[in-house]
C-alpha cells in the first residue's frame, strides 16, 4: 500500500534541483527558508509541475522522467494544503466521497468509505452539513478525510496548519499523526513543532538544493546550518516512555510533561523551549520540577539573554537565562549544573512509528 | 463588514433622468397597448406563427450557444498569450457589430453564392431565407454574451478547486462537469439567459440573412416591424409580449448572479 519515493528533479526556471529518498511509510519533513524550493518540490511530486530533467519514482512506477509524465489525476496522491478547498456545492459526505468516485467506486461504496473516513477524523454526524458551516479546523479535518479516502500511496502536506488558529492546531496535528501511520508522507512546514510531532526524518532545502538530511534527533542535536539552528529553536530530548506522563533518559533521569494522549510504550520525545529551563548548582527541593544533571558546554551572549548549551545524558539542549543568573551561578564551560523544567512546559510525544 | 459608501445628493438628478430616458418609452408602450383585446390579438394566426417561430428558434439557438460557448469560454479562460487575445477579440466583435452587418456577413458567406454557401448549394443545402438561417443569425449575435460572461467568471474563480479535484483523481473532463460548471452555475445561468434574450430580440441580421417569410423566418421583432403601420394594435400587443419575456429573462439573470455572489 505504501511505497518508497525517490526524487531527483530539476526545474531550471526556479533554480531548483532536489535529490532525496523517502523510505516506504516514512514521514519526512521538508523545511527551509521562504523560497528555498519546498512548494516547488511538493508541486513536482503532485504533478502540478513537470521536472525539466531527472526522475521521480514511487515504488515501481515512474511518475515523471525523460519520457514519462503521469498527470496529477492518475497519481495516487493525497494532497493537503493551507486551505481546505472543500467543494462548496457538495455537502461534507459527498466531498469525501469525491475521490473514491473518481477512482471507480460505486456511489454507495464511495459514500460508505466516506462515512468511515469522517468517523476516523471525529466528524461522524457531519455528513449532510454544507461545507460553508464548518469551522477552519473542521474543514481541514474533512480535507484530510477526503485525501485519505483515495488510499493514497503518498501524502503531501503543504503547511497544513498554517491557516488555522492556534487553538485548533494541536488536536489536528495529533489527528494527522494517527491517520498517517504507515503512509509515505512528505510535509513542508515552517513550524518546528510539526517536525517534532509528525516527522521521523528531515530534509532541509536552501536555495533549491538539499543541504542536509537526517533524523529529527540528528537535526536537533547537531543543526548543520544557521537556518537549521534557528529553525529548531526548541529543545528535544528523546528517551523511552515511562508510564503515560513521563519519559526516561538513558542515564535513568525522568522528565515529566504533558501529552495530548497517554503515551504508548516505546520511544518518546520531550519538547520544551529554552526559556523554560532554569539552572541551579544543587537540585531545588520541594518543587514539582524535573531536575536533570547537565554539563555546560558553551555560553553564548544573545543580548537580553545568555544561551547556555548543556549536555544531558549525551543529548544537547539549550537554556536561555538572564546574564545575572549566569553571573550569580558563576557558570563556565565544563561546570556541572542542574537543569530544572516545569512539567507544564514540557510536551511529550511518541516517536512517530511506522 | 464596512457600510456601503453613500453618494453625493446631486447624483439623484441624473438618476431621475436615466429613469425617464429608459423607463418612459417602456411605460408609453405599455400604456398604449390595447389590454382588453390582447388575448384575442395574440390568438391570431400571424401572431401565433411569429410567437411559435421566435420561441422555437431562440430555444434551439440558446442550446447551440451553450454547447459551443461553454467549452470556448473554458479554453479562453485558461489560455494566455496572443492567440487567447485574438480569440477573445473574435468572440467580442459580434457584440458591437451592427446586426445588419452581421446579416450581410452571414449572407455573403453562407448564402447560395457565398464563400461556403456555394459548396453547400452543390450538396443541395440552401441556408439562405430558411428557418435554419434564423437560428444561425441568432447564434451569431447571442454566442458572445455567454462566452464573455462565463469566461470572466471562470477566470476570476481561479483553478484551486480544479487542482484539488485533480489530486483526488478527477480527469479534466470529470473536473469540468463535477467542479467547474457546478461552481460557475450562476454565471452560466445568467449568461444563458442573456443570450436567450439577445436571440429573442434579433432583427437586423435575421432580416438580412433570413428574410421575412411568415411562419418560416418572420420572428416576433420582424412581425412587429411589418405590422407597425398596418395593424398597430397587434404590433403593440406583440411588443408587450416581447418586453415581458425580456424583462423576465433579465430579472432571472440578475437574480442568479447576485445569489452566486452572496454564496
Amino acid at each position: 500500500m505504501s511505497e518508497p519515493l525517490t526524487v531527483d528533479a530539476r526545474v531550471a526556471a526556479r533554480d531548483v534541483h532536489v535529490r532525496f529518498d523517502v523510505a516506504a511509510g516514512d514521514v519526512v519533513a521538508l523545511i527551509g527558508p521562504n523560497g528555498a524550493g519546498k512548494s516547488t518540490t511538493i508541486h513536482l511530486l503532485a504533478g502540478a509541475l513537470r521536472p525539466e530533467s531527472g526522475a521521480i519514482t514511487l515504488g515501481p512506477t515512474t511518475l515523471a522522467g525523460p519520457h514519462t509524465f503521469v498527470p496529477p489525476h492518475r497519481r495516487k496522491i493525497g494532497y493537503l494544503e493551507q486551505r481546505a478547498l472543500l467543494f462548496p456545492h457538495l455537502n461534507v459526505l459527498d466531498n469525501v466521497a469525491y475521490g473514491p468516485r473518481c477512482w471507480g467506486a460505486s456511489r454507495q461504496d464511495a459514500r460508505r468509505r466516506a462515512a468511515s473516513e469522517l468517523a476516523a477524523v471525529g466528524l461522524a454526524g457531519f455528513e449532510t452539513r454544507p461545507v460553508g458551516t464548518l469551522s477552519g479546523g473542521q474543514a481541514q479535518r474533512v480535507a484530510l478525510a477526503r485525501s485519505l479516502a483515495c488510499d493514497p500511496d503518498v501524502v503531501l502536506l503543504d503547511e497544513p496548519f498554517a491557516a488555522l488558529d492556534a487553538t485548533a492546531t494541536p488536536a489536528l496535528r495529533h489527528l494527522v499523526r494517527g491517520r498517517l501511520r504507515g503512509i509515505t508522507t512528505l510535509i513542508a512546514t515552517h513550524d518546528p513543532l510539526d517536525v517534532m510531532v509528525l516527522a521521523e526524518r528531515v530534509v532541509a532545502l536552501e536555495h533549491g538544493r538539499v543541504t542536509s538530511e537526517g533524523s529529527v534527533e540528528e537535526m536537533v542535536a547537531r543543526p548543520s546550518s544557521a537556518f537549521l539552528a534557528d529553525f529548531v529553536g526548541l529543545n528535544l530530548l528523546t528517551g523511552r516512555a515511562e508510564g503515560t506522563q513521563a519519559l526516561a533518559l538513558s542515564d535513568g533521569s525522568l522528565i515529566s510533561g504533558l501529552s495530548e494522549a497517554p503515551l504508548p510504550e516505546g520511544g518518546a520525545r520531550a519538547v520544551f523551549a529554552p526559556d523554560a529551563v532554569s539552572l541551579f548548582t544543587t537540585p531545588p527541593h520541594g518543587s514539582p520540577r524535573t531536575a536533570l544533571r547537565a554539563v555546560v558546554s558553551a555560553i553564548e551572549d544573545r543580548g537580553m539573554v545568555q544561551r547556555v548549551s548543556l549536555l544531558v545524558a549525551g543529548q544537547r539542549i539549550h537554556a536561555d537565562v538572564t546574564p545575572a543568573a549566569v553571573r550569580d551561578l558563576g557558570l563556565t564551560e565544563g561546570d556541572p549544573v542542574v537543569a530544572a523544567i516545569k512539567a507544564t512546559q514540557v510536551a511529550l510525544h511518541p516517536v512517530p512509528a511506522r | 463588514m464596512t457600510t456601503t459608501l453613500g453618494y453625493p445628493r446631486w447624483a439623484v438628478l441624473p438618476l431621475g433622468l436615466t429613469a425617464a430616458v429608459l423607463g418612459l418609452p417602456l411605460l408609453g408602450l405599455v400604456a398604449r397597448a390595447d389590454w382588453p383585446a390582447l388575448p384575442q390579438l395574440l390568438a391570431s394566426q400571424r401572431s401565433l406563427d411569429a410567437l411559435r417561430l421566435s420561441l422555437g428558434t431562440c430555444a434551439l439557438a440558446t442550446l447551440i450557444v451553450v454547447l459551443l460557448g461553454v467549452p470556448t469560454a473554458l479554453v479562453l479562460a485558461r489560455t494566455r498569450g496572443r492567440w487567447a487575445t485574438l480569440g477573445r477579440t473574435l468572440v467580442t466583435v459580434p457584440m458591437v457589430l451592427p446586426p445588419v452587418v452581421a446579416g450581410l456577413a452571414l449572407l455573403t458567406t453562407l448564402g447560395r453564392r457565398g464563400l461556403v454557401g456555394q459548396y453547400l448549394a452543390a450538396w443541395g443545402i440552401d441556408l439562405g431565407f430558411s428557418t435554419a438561417a434564423v437560428v444561425i443569425a441568432q447564434v451569431f449575435v447571442a454566442l458572445p454574451f455567454l462566452v464573455v460572461s462565463l469566461e470572466g467568471a471562470l477566470r476570476s474563480a481561479g483553478q484551486d478547486y480544479e487542482r484539488a479535484a485533480s489530486y483526488l483523481g478527477a480527469s479534466p473532463s470529470r473536473t469540468l462537469f463535477t467542479v467547474t460548471l457546478p461552481m460557475a452555475a450562476p454565471a452560466l445561468a445568467s449568461g444563458t439567459a442573456l443570450s436567450f434574450a439577445r436571440a429573442l430580440g434579433e432583427f437586423g441580421a435575421t432580416l438580412t440573412f433570413a428574410g421575412s417569410l411568415q411562419g418560416v423566418t418572420r420572428t416576433l421583432p420582424l412581425e412587429i416591424y411589418l405590422l407597425r403601420e398596418s395593424d398597430s394594435d397587434l404590433a403593440l400587443a406583440l411588443a408587450v409580449v416581447l418586453l415581458g419575456v425580456a424583462s423576465l429573462v433579465v430579472w432571472f439573470a440578475l437574480h442568479v448572479q447576485s445569489r452566486g455572489r452572496h454564496e
